[in-house]
């Protein structure tokens, strides 16, 4: 399964990456220290570069998390039940909770750091959704 | 005596014979009546011996033609008598062949003479006025032909006697003046003397007026022709007619003053009456012109007029005043202007404005004791009346207010030039309104009053004053400005409130949220290994961060604990400045930068050093960390002076900048940052520090940047903080 962890904080993508691995989520794991660098990623090659899972941090500079969502927001009929993203952040403010569920792409809202459990839910409404 | 005898003897003549000799024969006794002569006195004598010399020669010539058989009568001659007095006489004479002797009578033609003279005098000097009088003179028959017109009517119609002399008037009148000639002339022929106008045309076609008189002329009872004497009075037509011109403008210009209008002449005589003062102080023009005034007004009833009138005369000064006419029940605004000619006075019945005045004053005695204040102005916004309320409110009295708009003297430096827009505007609409407005009081204390205008209209629906109703609420102003105080307070603590939860939420939670990831793997992983080794470094530098955190949270909140009791001193902006540059020199040298520094316009300020040093830092160093690498940093810092005082600092690099227009809001945002580069290691609380200080001691930042051309920053620092 191909997975993206975009976040702007090294140490947390490194902690992503770590529990992904220890889980056997995915084989396939890239991180990006922008959400600018994942967007122009993807959009290089629409078919081959769009991930299964995203894991999205919300509070980065210049381009943010909500900023990325609305990025995708043309290409959402297209991504719909093939890429799910879930919003992977240290923000404790219930307001960005609520407002996550603005948006269709978006499957879930976990709170750092991600842990075994968070994946293995994941994997779950994967499944259930396959 | 026989009855021949006695006939001689009465007879006021002289009978007298007289020889061929020339010698008087025999003489009545009448000799003596009118010579004095005795007849024996006479007789035997010469007639020559008693004649005038001068009358020789006729009387010589006279006997010759007698002699010869030719009859005399009146021949006339004189005679000396007794007592040397000379007599005319007059003669009756006849030759008588049988006694060869001249038979004369002689009368005593003294008189005779003396009325030929008179006569002849009287022709003369009538003949002489005809003819020289300045006067057109002309005569005309009984059956209205012209027998004889003077020099001056020959002058004024430019024609010779000869032209008219048996012609009628029309020869040298006008059709229609001739009709009236010739109506003139019939009444004339009739027995009267009547004076007409003829009105004649010159030759320079001038026209000329004549007063013509018409007059018969009488001789011997009979009337015998009519004689006209025209005066020319052209000169004095047009004078009258000027004058008539002048005094009928005169007149219209009395007539078309609205004021009553009356003028008094040094004797208090009055000179002028117009229709209005004929109307307000019951005059009548034809009665009282030329009447005392003092007759009409006594001095004892009106003594407020003569005070004023008689200040007016001794002064010279004109006066102006109000006063009622109780006679009439009326008020009235007088105006006089003394002159050498005497007294102009001007009356204008402001009756129904007084009673206005009277009707408010008594309403507003009502609000008197409140404290509200009452200026009553008239329709051009000049305050007539105040109340005591208005003087307890303001401090002015109404004598310092009289006469002046009130806005003039009550608004002040801080009252609202808009507000005061407003007003005006809203008075010409006449329309009741309400403004707020801060006036100042005579100590020169702010007051915020809420006025209340509202128009009074008079009959005839124009407004005739304003009533202002001012009410006190600085008190409620102050309260209202606390209250906005407040609230900003609020908001700001608020907004505060929120970005700490931000804080929370996000900075401090990330390196928590990282710190706990780190030690669950930490947990599983085996001591010695690189994982474990990497993790125990982060999990220390995440705790670090959390440090870090808390200490921005902390410096901020004691900034803004401080908000209110900021030391300020003058600072030296220069000096302040080159304390942040020489910590940061190093970096900037090392780079290749360097700093333009414009100071010397605005060397001191007063404000707070400590924060002042903290804004230089934090740009700064800024501008190192956001310096593009294509180009050698520069960095210009200028300040100047506005207007107001204010001191305006300028600060500007060539660095990376942001997209303006993207970061909108946030630039000045704690952790917010605009940068992703690796190399870069904004924490994005710079500019929230430098925009927290900026305003602690009461001043405005502003930022422009271009990407990749640079930033710049516009701070500015009030007078007093």
């Amino acid at each position: 399964m191909k997975t993206y962890s975009i976040d702007d904080d090294h140490i947390s993508n490194f902690l992503t990456e770590k529990v992904l691995e220890e889980a056997e989520f995915s084989t396939e794991i890239q991180s990006f220290l922008s959400a600018e660098d994942a967007l122009n990623f993807i959009k290089q090659d629409y078919e081959a570069n769009v991930p299964d899972i995203i894991f999205l941090d919300l509070n980065m500079p210049m381009m943010n998390g909500w900023d990325f969502l609305d990025a995708l927001a043309p290409y959402k009929d297209n991504l719909l039940g093939k890429c799910h993203v879930y919003i992977l952040t240290s923000s404790l403010d219930t307001s960005d909770t609520a407002r996550s569920k603005d948006y269709d792409l978006v499957s879930g809202f976990i709170h750092k750091p991600l842990t075994l459990e968070d994946v293995q839910v994941i994997l779950a409404e994967i499944e259930d959704k396959a | 005596m026989n009855i021949a005898e006695k006939m001689l003897k009465y007879s006021p003549d002289m009978f007298c014979c007289i020889n061929k000799q020339g010698c008087f024969v025999k003489v009545s006794e009448a000799s003596k009546k009118i010579l004095g002569y005795e007849p024996h006195q006479m007789e035997g004598k010469s007639y020559t011996t008693f004649l005038l010399p001068e009358h020789k020669e006729i009387s010589l010539a006279a006997e010759a033609t007698i002699v010869k058989g030719n009859p005399l009568s009146a021949f006339e001659n004189s005679y000396f008598a007794k007592d040397g007095r000379v007599i005319p006489l007059r003669w009756t004479a006849e030759w008588n062949d049988e006694e060869q002797l001249i038979f004369c009578s002689a009368r005593d033609a003294t008189e005779l003479v003396k009325a030929r003279q008179q006569l002849d005098e009287s022709v003369q000097r009538y003949k002489a006025l005809f003819e020289n009088n300045p006067d057109v003179v002309f005569l005309e028959d009984n059956t209205g032909l012209v027998t004889d017109v003077n020099q001056a009517f020959c002058n004024t119609f430019g024609l010779d006697k000869t032209d008219v002399i048996g012609k009628p008037a029309s020869a040298f009148l006008s059709s229609e003046m001739a009709g009236v000639n010739l109506m003139s002339f019939n009444e004339a022929l009739a027995g009267s003397t009547l004076r007409f106008d003829i009105i004649h045309q010159s030759a320079t076609h001038e026209s000329l007026t004549f007063d013509a008189i018409k007059f018969p002329v009488i001789a011997y009872e009979q009337i015998i022709g009519v004689q006209t004497i025209a005066k020319d009075i052209t000169a004095i037509v047009r004078s009258f007619d000027t004058i008539t011109r002048q005094s009928q403008k005169l007149n219209t210009i009395f007539e078309s003053i609205t004021d009553a209008f009356i003028m008094l002449d040094v004797n208090w005589k009055i000179a002028i009456i117009n229709s209005t003062a004929e109307k307000i102080l019951c005059l009548d023009r034809e009665k009282h012109i030329g009447t005392d005034f003092r007759e009409i007004y006594p001095p004892a009833d009106f003594g407020e007029f003569y005070d004023q009138y008689n200040y007016a005369i001794t002064t010279g000064r004109s006066v102006h005043f109000e006063t009622p006419y109780k006679e009439m029940d009326l008020w009235l605004e007088v105006k006089a202007f003394p002159s050498k000619e005497g007294l102009s006075i001007y009356f204008d019945d402001v009756t129904e404005k007084v009673r206005a005045r009277q009707e408010l004053e008594r309403l507003s005695l009502v609000a008197s004791k409140t404290d509200n204040g009452v200026i009553i102005t008239d329709a051009q916004g000049t305050t007539e009346w105040v109340n005591e309320g208005f003087t307890r409110m303001m401090g002015y009295t109404l004598d310092e207010l009289k006469g002046k708009k009130p806005g003039q003297v009550l608004q002040g430096f801080e009252t609202d030039q808009d507000t005061v827009q407003v007003i005006s505007k809203k008075l010409q609409l006449g329309l009741p309104f309400n403004a707020k407005l801060l006036n100042y009081t005579k100590a020169g204390d702010k007051k915020w009053v809420s006025i209340d205008i509202t128009p009074i209209r008079n009959e005839s629906g124009k407004i005739s004053q304003f009533v202002a109703l001012q009410r006190d609420i600085t008190f409620r102003m102050k309260a209202f400005e606390k209250h906005k105080q407040m609230t900003q307070d609020l908001y700001r603590q608020n907004r505060d409130l929120q970005q700490f939860t931000y804080i929370v939420s996000h900075n401090l939670r990330a390196p928590v949220a990282n710190a706990l990831g780190l030690i669950s793997m930490l947990t599983k992983s085996q001591k010695d290994t690189d994982l474990f080794d990497y993790a125990f470094a982060n999990l220390k530098k995440s705790v670090v961060q959390m440090d870090t955190v808390l200490h921005d949270v902390n410096r901020i909140l004691s900034i803004r604990d401080k908000q209110d009791v900021i030391d300020t001193e003058m600072v030296e902006l220069p000096a302040v400045f080159n304390q942040a540059y020489s910590i940061l020199q190093g970096e900037i040298l090392s780079c290749g930068g360097t700093v333009k520094v414009e100071m010397d316009k605005c060397q001191k300020v007063n404000t707070n050093r400590s924060y002042l040093y903290s804004i230089f830092y934090n740009l700064l160093s800024n501008a190192i960390k956001f310096r593009s690498e294509e180009r050698k940093l520069l960095i210009k810092v200028k300040c100047f002076k506005n207007q107001d005082g204010s001191t305006v600092i300028s600060f500007s690099d060539n660095g990376k900048g942001f997209d303006t227009a993207k970061a909108g809001n946030d630039v000045f945002k704690l952790y917010k940052r605009f940068h992703t580069d690796a190399t870069t290691k904004g924490r994005g609380i710079g500019l929230f520090l430098v925009k927290t200080h900026v305003e602690v001691m009461g001043g405005k930042i502003e930022v422009r940047s271009h990407i990749n051309q640079g930033t710049e920053f516009m701070i500015c620092i009030p007078q007093t903080p």
